[in-house]
C-alpha cells in the first residue's frame, strides 16, 4: 500500500527553515520553478518528494508543444509522482492559434461548466497527460458568483471530466467549501457529490475574510477545525489518496505559520 | 452563444473597467452593445461583478508591486513605506475599479501613486538612503514598461520598442541591488557613481536591466527603425558582427523590434 505523505509548498524565502525542519514534510508542492539564484534548492530537492504544481497552460485551449514540453520538463526535474494544473480559465480565447491572449486575470478564476468547455478540457487533458507520462490531478477552483445559464453542476462536470479524460483529482477543501457557499450548499454534502474516487491530492488551508468579495476567502493561514473536519471527512472517501498538502504559497508567509499548518495536518493524519 | 463565447466575455468585462462601466450602466441606456452573452451577464448582482473585478484587480497589481519593487520593499522595515500598503488607499481603490488589466494607462496611473508615496516628505529617507530617488525610479521604470505593448510588427530595419528605454541614473543601481539583496551595508558614498542601465519588458512578460555601455546606447537611440544594419555599426562606432550581436541580445530582452530573419540590404 502506497504511504499517504503530508507536506506543504515550497516557499523560497522559507528554504532554510524548511530544511531545518524536514522531520515534520514529506513533500514539497512546487508553485514555481527554483530561481537560478536559489542556493537551498540542491538541498530541497535531494531530501524532499517534489510535486509539479506549476502553471503548465489553460487546459481550455490547446497546449502548444513549448508548453507540453515544459510540463514534461517540469515532471522529470521533479521526479514528480504525478503533475496538477488548475481547471481555470483566466484569459479569453487567443484571436489567432498561439497568439498571446490580449488579457490574463493572473488569479484562479473557474470555467462555467458548460458542454463545449467541458469537451475542450477533456481533449487538452489527454493530449497533455499522454505527453507527461505521469498522472495528471486537475484542480477545481473555487466559483465566485453564479451564472444564469444552462449548465452542469460543478460535480457533475468533475465526473464526466475525471470519466472521459482520464485525469485525477486534486481536492482543494477551502475551494469546495467556497463553492458550496455560492451555491447554498452544505459543505460537506457538496464535497461527497464530487468524484472522490479519483482524488489523489489534498489541500488543506485556511479561509479568512475578504474585503473587496464581502466574504470569506482563500488566505495563506492555517486551516480551522471545520476546514480539517472536511478533510478528515474526504480522507475517508478517497481511496486513491497520496498526499496531503498545506496549501500556502505566498512572499509574506511565515515560516511560524507553515509550521503550524503541518502540526495540524500530522495531528489529523497521522 | 457557447460557453466559451460566454466565458470570454465575462474575462473582459471582469479585466476592462470601462467595459464593465457600460455593463453596469445597461439599465440607464447608456450603452448600445447587444449580444446574448451580455444580457447574460448584466443578470450578475453588480455589486459582485464590481467587488471580484476589484479582488482581481488588486491581486493583479498587488503580485506586480510585490515582483517589480522588490527592492523598495526590502527597505519598508527602515523607511516604513512598503508600496503594496498604496493599493489600501481611496486613490488606488478608485484606480482599480476603473483599471484595464495589463494596460499602460493602468500601470501609469498606479506607478504615479506609488511614486508619489514613495517620494512625497521623504527628506528623513533620503538622509539615511541618499539613492532613494534613483532607486524609486527604476523599480517604477520597470513597473511601467511591464505594461508596454509591442503593436508594431518588426521589419528589418531595427527600431527602439516602446518597452525599453535607457536610464541616467546618480547613483550606481547595479550595484545597490546587489547590496540589498546580500544584506551588505557598505557606506552609500562607495555607490555615488553615475549608471546608466538599458531596462526592456521581454513578451512573456520579464522584465530585464543592463548596464548600458556607451556603444549600446548610441545603437538604441539610432535604431529608429530607417537604418541598416551596417549604418547603425557606423552610428555606434561597431562593426557589423557587433552590431547585430548586440542588437539580436537587445532584440531578446525586447528592447527593440527587428526582423533578423530577413537579409538586410545596404
Amino acid at each position: 500500500m502506497t504511504r499517504l505523505t503530508l507536506g506543504a509548498f515550497y516557499n523560497p524565502h522559507l528554504a532554510e527553515a524548511i530544511l531545518a525542519n524536514a522531520d515534520q514534510i514529506d513533500h514539497l508542492a512546487m508553485a514555481d520553478a527554483p530561481l537560478p539564484g536559489d542556493r537551498w534548492w540542491p538541498q530541497i530537492s535531494a531530501r524532499f518528494i517534489l510535486l509539479a504544481h506549476d502553471y503548465l497552460g489553460q487546459l481550455s485551449e490547446p497546449l502548444t508543444s513549448c508548453q507540453l514540453n515544459r510540463a514534461r520538463a517540469l515532471t522529470e526535474r521533479y521526479r514528480s509522482p504525478w503533475t496538477a494544473e488548475h481547471l481555470q480559465r483566466i484569459h479569453p480565447t487567443p484571436d489567432h492559434a498561439g497568439d498571446k491572449p490580449d488579457v490574463s486575470l493572473d488569479y484562479v478564476f473557474p470555467p462555467v461548466y458548460t458542454e463545449d468547455l467541458l469537451q475542450d478540457y477533456t481533449q487538452n487533458i489527454r493530449v497533455l497527460q499522454n505527453h507527461l507520462g505521469v498522472p495528471l490531478a486537475i484542480e477545481p477552483i473555487p466559483t465566485f458568483f453564479h451564472i444564469d445559464i444552462p449548465q452542469m453542476s460543478e460535480a457533475e462536470f468533475l465526473h464526466r471530466l475525471c470519466e472521459e479524460s482520464g485525469c485525477y483529482l486534486l481536492l482543494d477543501i477551502p475551494h469546495a467549501v467556497l463553492s458550496a457557499y455560492t451555491y447554498g450548499r452544505d459543505p460537506a454534502s457538496f464535497m461527497l457529490e464530487l468524484p472522490l474516487h479519483r482524488v489523489i491530492e489534498i489541500h488543506v488551508a485556511g479561509l479568512a475574510f475578504n474585503a473587496d468579495l464581502k466574504r470569506p476567502w482563500i488566505a495563506p493561514v492555517a486551516p480551522d477545525k471545520d476546514i480539517l473536519g472536511l478533510a478528515e471527512l474526504a480522507a475517508a472517501h478517497t481511496p486513491q489518496l497520496r498526499a496531503i498538502t498545506f496549501d500556502a504559497f505566498s512572499p509574506s508567509l511565515r515560516f511560524d505559520t507553515l509550521s503550524e499548518g503541518m502540526q495540524l495536518l500530522r495531528e489529523r493524519f497521522i | 452563444m457557447t460557453g466559451r463565447s460566454l466565458h470570454d466575455t465575462l474575462l473582459r468585462v471582469l479585466s476592462h473597467g470601462p467595459l464593465r462601466a457600460q455593463m453596469l450602466g445597461m439599465e440607464d441606456g447608456s450603452t448600445t452593445i447587444v449580444s446574448d452573452e451580455w444580457h447574460i451577464l448584466s443578470r450578475v448582482p453588480k455589486d459582485r461583478l464590481r467587488n471580484t473585478a476589484r479582488f482581481l484587480a488588486r491581486h493583479y497589481y498587488g503580485e506586480r508591486i510585490a515582483r517589480l519593487f522588490r527592492h523598495v520593499r526590502r527597505l519598508a522595515p527602515q523607511t516604513g513605506r512598503d508600496p503594496l500598503s498604496v493599493l489600501d488607499s481611496p486613490k488606488a481603490r478608485i484606480v482599480l475599479d476603473h483599471a484595464i488589466l495589463g494596460s499602460s494607462n493602468t500601470a501609469e496611473e498606479m506607478a504615479s501613486l506609488l511614486e508619489t508615496f514613495l517620494l512625497e516628505n521623504a527628506a528623513g529617507i533620503h538622509m539615511r538612503f541618499p539613492y532613494w530617488q534613483d532607486l524609486v525610479c527604476y523599480q517604477a521604470t520597470m513597473f511601467r514598461l511591464e505594461a508596454r505593448k509591442v503593436n508594431e510588427c518588426a521589419t528589418d530595419r531595427p527600431c527602439r520598442s516602446v518597452s525599453g528605454n535607457i536610464i541616467e541614473f546618480e547613483w550606481d543601481i547595479p550595484a545597490i541591488l546587489s547590496d540589498l539583496q546580500s544584506s551588505n551595508h557598505r557606506k552609500p558614498g562607495t555607490v555615488h557613481r553615475p549608471s546608466i542601465l538599458l531596462i526592456a519588458s521581454s513578451s512573456g512578460g520579464q522584465v530585464i536591466s543592463l548596464r548600458c555601455t556607451p556603444e549600446v546606447q548610441r545603437l538604441f537611440n539610432a535604431a529608429d527603425g530607417t537604418r541598416t544594419i551596417e549604418e547603425l555599426g557606423l552610428a555606434a562606432d561597431c562593426s557589423v558582427q557587433q552590431t547585430e550581436q548586440v542588437l539580436r541580445q537587445m532584440k531578446e530582452i525586447g528592447a527593440i523590434q527587428w526582423d533578423d530573419s530577413i537579409t538586410t540590404g545596404s
